[in-house]
């Protein structure tokens, strides 16, 4: 159920409405509680947390006049343009935060691109990491079957009881697979460390290993944005505040907070492209 | 146990009787609510605030539930479609304290097994596979469909109609749209609160609408009796309870319904039924934090929350372990219970009093507090005319249905994600 939060009583304080674009149990909707809790002294924030992208971005966005803060991923991007509900142009907004987030093939044994078996992923069954598993077997010559979950903690539960023998999961799960399961280990290799997910090893474009992140600034003079962006930074480089509690200071993504508009559209459209 | 362990208890307490009491208002929403005040508690006064609310949530939800056929909290449906059966002040009254006396045993046992096999807690993964899951769905909806009080084609097709819709919809799993329309409120789906007020509150309500109630209740009240099931029918219903409280997204849900379709299996009785259901949705309101203490994995969407709040205060699954935890939730959880119990049975002396109204000026008052519920629902996620929308096409069913026990309807509608996505990875992992 989505739920509009407290708002400070701060004398004077700038509007600001946090919409979330992803589930209501999501890495998004986490983010956006947490600088909902952090931004409250700063400004008169409302939280807009549907649970539902088509909702968010379809029916409730169109509806907010003042400044918003808000996520978007590129997996999503990929199936907005593919056909799905709803598709957002970042460069109509100001980009605030870019984030790539590695994928990690987490097993007990075996390796992915030799060992074939059952891959768990996250949703949609047809979606970009489903076209990951395909395109391993094309890279690889393997023969691994997609599972898809509904979350990262279904698809980490099904690697801990071995209904799966591999799961593909961000750093935020591996941490909690690996602390859980000792005999759990988890491999950053195919995925590209370099300035977003695509891959540098395999040097396939198709092999997107990873997703990448926008927070973007709408309804915002340039000032008002950089100002909002000051702020999140500062929370971030606290680790005692929410954000920076979830990130784990910082280290589960690859956070970059000054990218131009160019560099932003270099990375992100080769991305989304790849997913699709 | 530390004093200072009384707040978050307090806290617990509170919001599981607005949860236990308010259709529509559950843990989720309360947690958001609370949420700036809650980062005064540290992880374990969390946890405890936690696992307070849900327990008391339970023992509360059953009073609307069997008095006035509201499902204050979402896993006395069961209860509910039952309560009709209730027709005299003994019965009512039995089933008050049985469902209180039940769920202490239920939440006690399950808390008391836990601490008693902490070393092997861990082996409720394998319960995580697909196939259990997934046969279990399907059991409890083939039971249903030959056990709930109509005849069995009756209770398949509102299995399929709660299916039906349910799937209206945008299903991130299988990515496809489903009768949406074009319509962007369509795509998440047909409101939960609106369908369960519509089609299952308000036609368990004008059933009774022409029950003489009011002369067949006009009897000697008898709260001094506590009215104990049978410890095998307890001690079942607690074990079917756990397990079910292991289901992501339904949890207590579960626990209730399935031991109440068992139920129906073994006896007639409405107490024994829903007894049987209310010691059932307290024993999963325990295990369902199990799957969040040892593997890091919450549930449910208050779990999701619970987990965020205790990382922030420097939870991980490494330096914590859930055998850390069990002793002072244990203690608080034996506390709680005990408040639970209190507050659910003798809570009950004021029952005569509602039945000193006329049961249609009841009736009318609570359909009408609920369109206000349906209101402010939909206001609170930004969608107040599609949830009126919603209510006014689906109400006129829902007096249609009245003479039909659509609990089945109800239970699809809910399952229906798990039911499908479940299948369809059964066919992934064949």
């Amino acid at each position: 159920m989505t739920v509009a939060l407290f708002s400070t009583a701060a004398v004077a304080a700038d509007k600001l409405t946090i919409v979330n674009s992803g589930s209501k149990t999501g890495g998004f909707s986490m983010q956006s509680t947490a600088y909902s809790t952090d931004l409250a002294k700063d400004y008169d924030v409302t939280l807009v947390n549907p649970g539902d992208r088509c909702v968010a971005l379809g029916s409730l966005l169109p509806k907010i006049s003042g400044p918003v803060l808000m996520p978007w991923a590129s997996d999503y991007e990929a199936v907005g343009r593919d056909g799905g509900c709803v598709k957002f142009d970042i460069t109509k907004a100001i980009t605030l935060r870019y984030d790539s987030a590695p994928l990690f093939v987490c097993t007990r044994s075996g390796s992915i691109a030799k060992d074939s078996g059952r891959v768990a992923h996250t949703v949609p069954v047809d979606g970009p990491l489903a076209r990951v598993v395909a395109e391993m077997n094309k890279q690889f010559g393997t023969a691994h079957k997609p599972v898809v979950y509904d979350g990262s903690g279904d698809a980490r539960l099904a690697l801990i009881n071995g209904e799966v023998d591999y799961a593909l999961l961000s750093k935020k799960h591996v941490l909690v697979v690996t602390a859980a399961d000792k005999s759990i280990t988890c491999d950053q290799s195919l995925a590209s460390a370099g300035p977003n997910s695509l891959p540098a090893q395999t040097g396939n474009p198709k092999l997107a290993f990873g997703w990448d992140m926008t927070w973007m600034a709408l309804n915002m003079t340039p000032a008002q944005a950089n100002r909002l962006k000051m702020r999140m930074m500062e929370k971030h480089l606290d680790c005692s505040t929410a954000i920076g509690t979830w990130t784990k200071c910082n280290t589960v993504y690859n956070t970059q907070w000054n990218l131009s508009t160019d560099e932003i559209s270099s990375r992100w459209e080769p991305m989304v492209e790849s997913q699709r | 146990m530390d004093i200072y362990y009384f707040v978050p208890h307090l806290v617990g307490v509170g919001l599981g009787l607005i949860s236990g009491l308010i259709p529509g208002v559950g843990n989720f929403v309360l947690m958001l609510l609370v949420w700036p005040f809650l980062s005064v508690f540290g992880i374990v006064e969390l946890l405890i605030m936690y696992a307070s609310m849900a327990a008391i949530s339970q023992y509360i939800g059953s009073i609307p539930a069997i008095v006035y056929g509201i499902p204050g909290e979402s896993s006395s449906y069961p209860a509910v479609a039952e309560s009709r059966n209730l027709t005299t002040v003994q019965q009512v009254s039995q089933a008050i304290s049985g469902s209180a006396f039940g769920s202490v045993v239920g939440s006690l046992t399950v808390v008391g097994l836990c601490y008693a096999f902490v070393e092997y807690t861990d082996l409720i993964k394998y319960f995580y596979s697909t196939k259990i899951l997934v046969g279990l769905l399907l059991l409890v909806t083939l039971v249903m469909i030959f056990t709930v009080n109509n005849r069995w084609w009756v209770n398949f097709m509102l299995i399929l109609s709660g299916i039906g819709l349910g799937m209206i919809g945008y299903n991130s799993y299988l990515n496809i749209n489903f009768a949406t329309f074009g319509n962007m409120h369509l795509y998440a789906g047909l409101p939960m609160p609106v369908v369960l007020i519509c089609l299952f509150a308000i036609p368990q309500m004008l059933h009774h609408w022409n029950t003489e109630i009011t002369k067949s209740l006009n009897k000697t009240y008898e709260l001094g009796r506590l009215y104990i099931l049978n410890p095998v029918a307890l001690l079942g219903s607690t074990v079917i309870g756990f397990f079910g409280g292991l289901i992501p997204g339904l949890t207590t849900v579960f626990s209730s319904t399935a031991a109440y379709n068992a139920s129906m299996l073994f006896t007639k009785d409405p107490v024994k039924r829903i007894v049987v259901s209310e010691t059932a949705n307290n024993a999963g309101a325990f295990s369902m934090l199990l799957p969040l203490l040892i593997f890091g994995v919450p549930l449910i969407g208050s779990e999701a929350i619970l987990l965020f709040l205790m990382e922030q205060k420097g939870f991980n699954l490494v330096q914590f372990k859930f055998s850390d935890f069990l002793p002072e939730l244990a203690l608080g959880l034996v506390v709680v219970n005990a408040v639970g119990f209190m507050m659910a049975w003798p809570l009950s002396k004021i029952v005569p009093s509602f039945y000193k109204f006329d049961i249609k000026i009841i009736i009318s008052l609570l359909i009408i507090a609920l369109f206000f519920v349906t209101l402010y629902t939909g206001y609170m996620n930004y969608s107040m005319t599609y949830y009126l929308v919603c209510f006014v096409v689906l109400a006129p069913l829902g007096v249609l249905l009245r003479n039909v026990d659509t609990l089945p309807l109800v239970f699809a509608f809910i399952i229906h994600n798990k039911l499908v996505d479940g299948l369809f990875r059964l066919h992934q992992l064949s």
